[in-house]
């Protein structure tokens, strides 16, 4: 009889563990259905982290603030995976993404990371949303859009404003030597001869390179009017408290990913210059809502890395409204077809306009950084 | 004149190599350790000055107390912790090297757990470039060549003037025949991990003034005085150093006419260059006779 009650408890036991698990593995999958899931590939660990820490500030007030609208049937939810800012991670990240979350649309930062994992997307038809990476390089693919301007465009605004007005006539490049370094030196090998300056020397280093002297060393002999460093998180803080200690003097000129916090606190990056994409939060009602929640949120003022992430939440929820509307399955193919009708968006800054290539033009905003602010110059209409 | 400020940061670079070589070096030639960890006492050694000055406010003095004592007890504790308890089951040479490089890959981890993978670095007096005539060259850089300049001779003195360097250089030879003699070797394994670690941290503590410190500088520092040991002569004190020297300068001077992209590739192909042509190092075989 004892023995048969044991046998009855570990029955019943096994049979309350395997209903709970069933009732947990149906509860995920039903969750799963009630929410519009889309990935978000950002550099969550590592030497970058605090680029993913901003762009996820944007990307999760929108989410809020599109379900707390309640125009779709059910609520969007961010899927998050770390890409490390690799290529490697990312690929692996964009993977489960795709084949295990099975997302129709996806956020992406960093070019060499975007570059990776562009063909994944393209093939299985899953929409990539790059705000944050600026080689231009990035269009790559109908899957792949980008809602920053890229490189080619910074570059035509930062350095004739910089060669008129600073009147220089030797620049010196320390680019980091990956798909983005290489494609901006690229730019400026193509923008400064027309221009009238020189390029002496032209310096590639490796992305994980942190002792810079023999680079400095090499700058200070060539002597020029000022330096463009087209590097990204911490790697352009140290190159830029490496040349001011290695007694360069020269007007430093760099690119969006230079209007970071660590940057513009840096004692030795007063005074650099760099552009952005101009974004205006008075241009419409959205984009004064978003501004008010988010120094709500946040207590600080939102950037256009956070406008750019934030409007592709944006623009992923008035997708799905536009496809729920017309009764059509969520998929990749009908998000793509859906935003080609579209063509323009109403989001933070104003209006939105993809190019074929999947690329947008927009006014650039140039600045000069003082007392750890970005101070702005002017703003260049494209 | 490119040419010869890249010499000069090329013999500061060399200093701190040749420093962090010596230590490897003294560990390897009197206790057969390939110590793969060392570059994790470069390491801690950095990030505990570091820490010291920043988070603690710390008088520099007492932080560099701190340091040396942090790369002491982290030296001394993986030969008690690991490696003696595998000496004592007879472990081969591959079984240690196994475990040491464990010990890097589990101690460059733990760094990334504590501190992040953030990049550290210091500004001063002593990061800052000073300019003598056409050269420019940080207080950082000249107090590691003279540091070098002192520290390591005093390594060498030790080695060949003292008792205790003769009990080293005894244990190198034939380390069976020291304990046949009634010494216990232990001891003595223990005194040349803490002085191969106090080694390291002269341009520990200078390395956040100069190239800054992240988690992965652990591997990196390990490398190079792998490097320099091999090119100097794997038994030779001396010839480490001489090996780290040569590395720096190497590194440096190589990009006066190559991209700075090759400097990882300048290091290796000298080290390639020596295995294949010279693999007893520079100073290789005088350095076992000593």
């Amino acid at each position: 009889m004892c023995k048969w009650n044991r046998m009855q408890a570990r029955g019943w036991f096994a049979g309350l563990v395997g209903g709970a698990l069933l009732a947990l593995a149906a509860h995920g999958a039903w969750a799963a259905d009630k929410t519009y899931n889309f990935g978000v590939l950002f550099p969550l660990t590592g030497p970058n982290a605090v680029y993913g820490d901003v762009f996820s500030k944007g990307v999760n007030l929108a989410v809020e603030m599109v379900n707390e609208g309640h125009k779709l049937s059910r609520d969007i939810k961010p899927v998050y995976v770390d890409s490390q800012a690799l290529p490697q991670p990312a690929v692996v990240g964009m993977n489960q993404l795709v084949h295990v979350n099975e997302v129709p649309y996806t956020l992406t930062a960093f070019s060499g990371v975007s570059k990776a994992i562009a063909p994944i997307g393209n093939r299985f038809h899953v929409i990539m949303v790059n705000g944050g990476g600026v080689s231009p390089e990035l269009a790559i693919g109908k899957y792949f859009l980008n809602d920053i301007p890229l490189a080619d465009q910074e570059i035509g605004v930062v350095l004739p404003y910089a060669v008129k007005g600073k009147k220089i006539r030797k620049l010196s490049v320390v680019y980091v030597d990956d798909p983005f370094g290489n494609s901006v030196n690229r730019q400026i090998q193509t923008h400064c001869p027309k221009l009238g300056c020189r390029i002496d020397p032209d310096l590639a280093v490796n992305p994980g390179n942190t002792d810079f002297q023999g680079e400095v060393a090499k700058i200070r002999a060539a002597g020029p009017d000022a330096v463009f460093i087209a590097s990204y998180g911490q790697q352009q803080n140290v190159i830029t408290k490496q040349l001011r200690d290695g007694g360069v003097k020269a007007q430093i000129l760099s690119y969006s990913g230079y209007g970071v916090g660590p940057t513009l606190k840096l004692p030795e990056a007063q005074g650099a210059i760099f552009d952005h994409q101009s974004v205006s939060f008075e241009a419409n009602a959205l984009s004064k809502e978003f501004h008010a929640k988010y120094v709500k949120k946040y207590g600080s003022e939102p950037n256009f890395y956070v406008a750019n992430y934030a409007n592709a939440v944006f623009i992923f929820a008035d997708l799905v409204q536009r496809l729920e509307a017309k009764k059509t399955s969520v998929t990749g193919e009908h998000l793509l077809a859906a935003l080609h009708r579209q063509k323009t968006f109403d989001v933070i800054g104003g209006k939105v306009k993809f190019s074929k290539r999947g690329t947008v033009s927009v006014p650039m905003q140039i600045n000069e950084i003082k007392d750890g602010k970005a101070e702005p110059l002017t703003v260049v209409n494209p | 004149m490119l040419f010869w400020q890249l010499l000069l940061q090329g013999i500061a670079a060399g200093a701190g190599y040749a420093l962090i070589a010596v230590g490897f070096a003294l560990i390897y030639s009197t206790t057969r350790t390939f110590h793969f960890a060392h570059g994790v006492t470069y390491a801690l050694a950095a990030y505990a000055y570091y820490a010291s000055l920043q988070t603690l406010h710390w008088h520099p003095a007492a932080a560099i107390v701190l340091a040396a004592c942090i790369a002491v007890l982290f030296g001394v504790g993986v030969d008690a912790l690991v490696y003696q308890p595998m000496r004592r089951t007879a472990a081969s040479f591959l079984t240690l090297f196994a475990a040491s490089f464990g010990v890097l890959v589990v101690a460059v981890n733990c760094l990334v757990l504590v501190f992040g993978n953030s990049f550290y670095s210091l500004s001063g007096t002593l990061s800052r470039g000073v300019e003598y005539g056409p050269f420019v060259v940080s207080l950082a850089n000249l107090t590691e060549i003279a540091l070098a300049a002192v520290l390591i001779p005093l390594v060498l003195v030790i080695m060949h003037r003292t008792r205790l360097g003769t009990f080293f250089r005894a244990m190198a030879d034939n380390n069976e025949l020291v304990e046949v003699f009634g010494f216990t070797s232990r001891r003595y394994v223990r005194l040349a991990f803490a002085i191969g670690s106090l080694c390291v941290v002269p341009a520990a503590v200078l390395a956040p003034y100069i190239g800054g410190i992240q988690p992965g500088t652990a591997t990196v520092v390990t490398l190079v005085a792998i490097a320099a040991t091999i090119i100097g002569g794997i038994d030779s004190i001396a010839g480490a150093a001489l090996g780290g020297l040569l590395l720096g300068v190497a590194e440096n001077v190589g990009i006066w006419k190559l991209s700075s992209a090759w400097k990882p590739a300048i290091s290796f192909g000298i080290l390639l260059l020596f295995l294949v042509l010279r693999p007893r190092g520079m100073l290789g075989a005088r350095g076992r006779r000593a």
